[in-house]
């Protein structure tokens, strides 16, 4: 009996320092064109990852957001069906476009599109 | 007949293979992932492709560090070769440069992938959360 709680206490010892969790974002993805895009697509909401002011933040239409839960919240109260764009400057880091992205599925977006800035920076 | 000897045994198996299916996940190259909630695992494509990123914007498949070129090369064989949608799995490192993300995604696009999945570290006491 003894040897066999010792046993699963070092298993799951080794399974939690071995294999954190993780988990997917899956976005749709689209190069972004300075010449791209017919007048018939309709005009996407851009969710914008960006260094602004110095940091990196997020601005969603005129409204710059420095939290995610922020930019989730901003999000709620916008129409679904159209979908939303990340698009995401080359000044930050990794996890402010899957902020952004796990942002826009907290807030129920189901069409999520990565773009990534052409030019990149921010401002 | 005394069967702890054979409990033992049994229960060592049992041991073994819960622990090489995790071991298995060794293989993963050790990255700090941004810590979001994500979708899920989810369940990939005909063939999964899986491109990692360290916070110094190298790109790292099959434990090897490749250039941008290279990655794409071996993506485009890939989903040349695979009948169904090929799956691309980045695992990104949260200090990972976004010009190298963007540069990745951006090859991917003109390669002709659609869609594509970001991994992340799920928060709580057994993930992420640093």
């Amino acid at each position: 009996m003894i040897d066999i709680i010792f046993l699963l206490l070092i298993y799951f010892f080794l399974s939690t320092t071995l294999a954190p969790p993780e988990s997917r974002l899956s976005p749709a993805l689209r190069a972004e064109r300075r010449d791209a895009g017919s007048s018939a697509d309709l005009q996407p909401q851009v969710v914008e990852v960006a260094r602004i002011g110095g940091s990196p933040g997020f601005r969603l239409g005129g409204r710059v957001l420095r939290g995610q839960e922020a930019l989730t919240e901003a999000l709620r109260d916008l129409p679904k069906e159209i979908g939303v764009f990340v698009r995401v400057s080359d000044g930050v880091t990794a996890r402010w476009p899957a902020a952004a992205l796990q942002a826009c599925r907290d807030a129920g977006f189901g069409k999520v599109t990565y773009v990534p800035a052409s030019g990149g920076g921010g401002v | 007949m005394n069967i702890t000897a054979l409990v033992d045994v049994v229960f060592l198996l049992i041991v073994f293979f819960l622990t090489t299916s995790s071991l298995a996940e060794v293989t993963r190259v050790r990255l700090d992932l941004p810590v979001q909630a994500g979708e899920g695992a989810g369940r990939g494509g005909a063939a999964t492709v899986v491109v990692n990123i360290a916070s110094d914007g190298v790109y790292i498949v099959d434990r090897r560090a490749r250039s941008l070129e290279g990655v794409l090369a071996m993506v485009r064989a890939e989903s040349a070769t695979t009948e169904g949608p090929l799956d691309v799995v980045v695992r990104a490192d949260r200090g990972a440069p976004g010009s190298a993300l963007n540069a990745l995604a951006t090859g991917l696009a003109d390669a002709g992938i659609e869609r594509w999945r970001l991994a992340t570290e799920v928060p709580g006491p057994l993930g992420g959360g640093r």
